[in-house]
């Protein structure tokens, strides 16, 4: 399949379009932010506490009376900044480990995969809870938590490829060439791990965004007057009985980009690797 | 020994939609089964036997495969224009079926005996203890040793020809009318075709049914049945008895059939396989199927050829039958 | 099924129960400072700090350290919460129960209407209820329940309200703890208003707990259903004139049900974890709230005993999830 047949079956898995528009329309609002708000997002404004929607407050104000719109205008560009550090951190030692573990087995695969167990034996938000709380709250800690969380999922998966990848004979052809090791692994198996390893990070970039502002929501991740999701919701509790507004708006600006990650992975599993499809 | 049909299939047409147009799967398919025959159903691969059998059983994968014409006429009722609950209670109880993947057939998950009871509670109306007893009976029937104890056997405790016999024991647990082989031995040993066919002659004869017996293979054709039809893209392209389609095959594609065989104690002659390929349902060439492949195809054979009668109770659908000499 | 199969899992069980008790003891030291001192908090008298220090072992080496730690677990002795001074190991089990009420609840809800929306997609496939269900279930994965549970709480409870906010009962109303269960403990009462009131209340934070398992599970439900639909032994129920419904319950969904097991299994942790969330918003007094409001008090005994409670929750679940795959398949009861 070429690169293009396989951008155009991207294309035409709706899936996958109707996630990449999401995610392509908040990577915009993200990127043109400050031209976008029509206030600014951390003054407050004592006058206009908690209005409803209105024009000139499409989405109201909180409790401090700065507009809701250009907060959640402003959380944007935290929240996929959130998703893309988040899934780099677990990223990057999780292929690594997981290289590790597949090409050479043994007891490196024992020792790295009983560490993943181990990580694995905790509930995911709770570890990043702990994590954060021991780190000090705020919105650094929070990407490192939730980075680590997910270090042994993307380890399992590319060991899982590499060990089916080490079945094929072309690894062991090369092998038996007298390339090195390294060699070996960076220009004929990692290649071979990327597509699960892109469709994997697409959703977990969905899932980190939501752990985020969990984490956020609990108190534990970015602080005010930071205008996080999570904790603008976390705000917006005290007032769910008088001014439901307040919440509203940004767990559902949650949703959307989280829902948007999600139809963009389904779509590329189907068209990057069909073998997925029934996980 | 035959008494009239009791299975009389006229004019079936099966269509399947696929990703690239409806295809005509069973064309124009006539047929009739007589009471206690046995009859095979043969061709190569992808030729439409197995679509028609389901067809009759009403088993078409939905929603791509429907019949879309014909009539298949069985007791006097019209089963391609039955409704589904009444289609129900003749599966499985008037005409049963048996499938080519004996390893596959059977429900992992329930034992032996509550999937052959699970029929006979059905259609019988049976009482647990009294369709377990006859469970056993027709697992000995079909030869399996210690039938009482392989009740509560699962399907992976068993080899592939002991899972056929189970199969068979639960197709005929009703005591069918009808039964529908398809490829029923195909996936076996050798040693093992040979005793199931014996089985399945012998059960025949005890219960007094009719079996349709779908096969690609000829040999099993000739130890088994009494009558033949052959199938090429859908259609049927020659019937006769046994004994004469055999001596005396008159349709080109019968002949090449047997050619391509290699024969046990016959001249050492080289095998003659079929020049060319079966072309695909989506593309049949106007007329005959079968003439870009043929050694006596004309410009006549872009005609649909005639189903013409080239001796007694003998019959083959071509322009140029073999020379039958009677 | 064969007993040294369930010996070999509890082995197993016990071996990882280890671990996680290694790497709960080893947090404490990780974190900088002086664990008595953590554990006591800022306020902790001198006396205290040199009792506690002493009772740690804190001048001993790490190992002995860790050999008086699992003495001290393995008596259930999970020390004091700096905030109440009370046994961290009562307090726990009050709460676990109060937990595993909430997720029991979760459970029911999201198998039924998970598995129930996934075999009709899966019978239906590319039909209006298909589509429809499969986009609620991708919503369903991607929903932010904490947001989804302050919604719950204003349509329900705010805007109409029909139902509580918090709480698991009206003040005032309480029944006698038998099982720690308060749906169970009505029952068993003989109280049928606070079985009532303890419905109403579980209602909201168990639908919210529910969402995201309930539309995993419909989603592979869905796909196991349209694997196992294709199987020759589906059609061989079919050809012994069995009616769909038997066909479908019967025969397909029985095999279905193994990666859906699998599945539901993976998303216990989920489902606890959710709980955290579910549990603060609704003051539930479980577990996942405990967790959190001892973190921020720096509460460590408390913290300690939760992650280790929650590990070897998510360890017995998976066993259990196991033993009804052998359950479920004869094919590995068999074989092991």
């Amino acid at each position: 399949m070429s690169r293009w047949e396989g951008l155009q079956d991207l294309m035409r898995n709706w899936s996958a379009a109707a996630g990449m528009a999401i995610i392509a329309a908040i990577l915009v609002v993200a990127l043109a932010g400050p031209l976008l708000t029509p206030h600014d997002p951390l003054v407050p404004a004592p006058l206009d506490r908690l209005q409803g929607p209105s024009s000139a407050h499409p989405f109201g104000t909180d409790s401090l009376g700065r507009d809701i719109l250009s907060r959640v205008i402003g959380g944007a560009r935290i929240s996929i900044l959130i998703g893309v550090i988040s899934v780099t951190i677990s990223l990057l030692p999780g292929t690594l480990l997981g290289l590790l573990a597949g090409y050479f087995g043994r007891w490196i695969d024992s020792l790295i995969m009983r560490c993943m167990d181990m990580l694995l034996a905790f509930p995911a938000i709770l570890l990043a809870i702990f994590i954060t709380a021991v780190l000090e709250p705020n919105l650094t800690n929070t990407m490192i938590a939730v980075g680590i969380v997910y270090i042994p999922h993307y380890a399992r998966i590319v060991r899982a490829s590499v060990l089916s990848l080490k079945q094929q004979l072309f690894v062991q052809a090369v092998g038996h060439l007298g390339g090195s090791h390294t060699r070996i692994l960076w220009r004929h198996v990692l290649p071979n791990c990327i597509p699960p390893i892109i469709v994997y990070a697409t959703l977990g970039m969905g899932t980190a965004v939501l752990q985020a502002a969990a984490l956020g929501f609990l108190g534990l991740g970015a602080q005010p007057p930071s205008p996080e999701w999570g904790a603008m919701l976390s705000e917006g509790r005290q007032y769910i009985q008088i001014a439901p507004h307040v919440a509203a708006f940004p767990g559902a600006a949650i949703l959307l980009l989280v829902l948007g990650f999600n139809l963009f992975g389904d779509g590329l599993r189907d068209v990057l690797d069909p073998s997925l499809r029934s996980q | 020994m035959s008494t009239g049909p009791v299975l009389d299939i006229r004019e079936l047409t099966t269509r399947f939609d696929t990703r690239r147009g409806p295809v005509t799967a069973v064309d124009r398919f006539s047929l009739n089964l007589g009471s206690g025959e046995t009859l095979g159903l043969v061709g190569e691969s992808g030729c439409g036997k197995s679509v028609t059998a389901l067809s009759v059983m009403r088993l078409l994968p939905r929603p791509a495969g429907r019949i879309a014409g014909g009539r298949i006429l069985f007791k006097g009722k019209d089963l391609a224009s039955l409704p589904e609950s009444r289609m129900r209670r003749i599966r499985g109880n008037e005409i049963s079926m048996i499938f080519q993947e004996p390893m596959t057939s059977l429900n992992p998950v329930y034992t032996v005996g509550f999937q052959i009871v699970e029929a006979l509670r059905r259609h019988r109306r049976m009482h647990r203890r009294a369709a377990r007893e006859e469970a056993a009976r027709m697992l000995s029937l079909v030869g399996i040793p210690e039938p009482g104890a392989r009740l509560n056997d699962y399907p992976h405790q068993l080899s592939g020809g002991m899972r056929q016999r189970v199969m068979i024991a639960m197709a005929l647990s009703c005591r069918p009318a009808v039964m529908i082989a398809d490829e029923p031995t195909t996936a076996l040993d050798v040693t093992i075709q040979a005793q199931i066919l014996d089985l399945m002659n012998r059960l025949k004869a005890e219960i007094g049914m009719a079996v349709m017996l779908i096969t690609h293979d000829l040999g099993v054709v000739a130890e088994t049945c009494q009558r033949v039809a052959v199938m090429y893209t859908g259609r049927i392209v020659e019937a006769a008895d046994v004994r004469t389609l055999f001596r005396r095959p008159a349709h080109p594609y019968t002949v090449g059939l047997f050619q391509s065989l290699p024969q046990i104690g016959g001249r050492q002659g080289r095998l003659k396989p079929i020049p060319g390929a079966v072309p695909s349902l989506l593309r049949l060439p106007p007329g005959c199927a079968f003439q870009e492949r043929c050694f006596r195809s004309d410009g006549q054979c872009r005609q649909d050829p005639p189903w013409t009668a080239v001796g007694p109770e003998h019959w083959a659908r071509c322009w140029h039958p073999m020379e039958v000499s009677t | 099924m064969p007993l040294g199969y369930i010996a070999k899992r509890l082995l197993q069980l016990v071996a990882i129960l280890f671990g996680v008790s290694v790497v709960v003891f080893l947090m404490l030291r990780m974190i900088p400072g002086d664990p008595a001192q953590l554990l006591l908090g800022e306020f902790a008298n001198p006396e205290e700090l040199a009792r506690l220090r002493t009772q740690l072992g804190l001048d001993r080496s790490l190992p002995l350290q860790y050999g008086i730690y699992l003495q001290n677990l393995l008596q259930g002795d999970l020390g004091n919460s700096i905030r109440t001074n009370t046994p961290v190991a009562a307090e726990i089990w009050g709460r676990l129960l109060a937990t595993l009420e909430l997720s029991l609840a979760a459970m029911f809800i999201s198998t039924l209407v998970g598995v129930g929306a996934g075999v009709v997609s899966a019978v239906r496939p590319h039909s209006a209820w298909d589509y429809g269900a499969m986009f609620f279930a991708l919503v369903g994965v991607s929903m932010p329940i904490f947001w989804l549970g302050l919604m719950l709480i204003y349509l329900f409870a705010v805007k109409y309200p029909v139902l509580p906010m918090m709480g698991r009962l009206p003040m005032g109303l309480e029944v006698p703890a038998v099982t720690g269960l308060v749906m169970v403990d009505a029952l068993l009462a003989g109280q049928p208003v606070a079985l009532w009131e303890a419905g109403r209340h579980l209602l909201l934070p168990a639908l919210t707990l529910a969402t995201i398992p309930m539309a995993v599970v419909a989603r592979i439900t869905r796909s196991a259903m349209l694997e196992v639909l294709n199987k020759d032994y589906v059609r061989t129920a079919r050809a012994k004139g069995l009616s769909e419904a038997a066909v479908i319950l019967r025969h397909a969904l029985r095999n279905a049900f193994l990666p859906v097991v699998t599945v539901l299994g993976l998303n216990l942790g989920l489902l606890l974890g959710g709980a955290v969330l579910t549990e603060t918003i609704f003051s539930w007094p479980g577990l996942g709230r405990y967790v959190v409001d001892s973190l921020m008090g720096r509460d460590y005994a408390a913290v300690q005993g939760c992650i280790l409670v929650f590990a070897a929750m998510m360890a017995v679940i998976n066993l259990a999830v196991d033993l009804i795959y052998v359950l479920l398949d004869p094919r590995i009861r068999v074989n092991e």
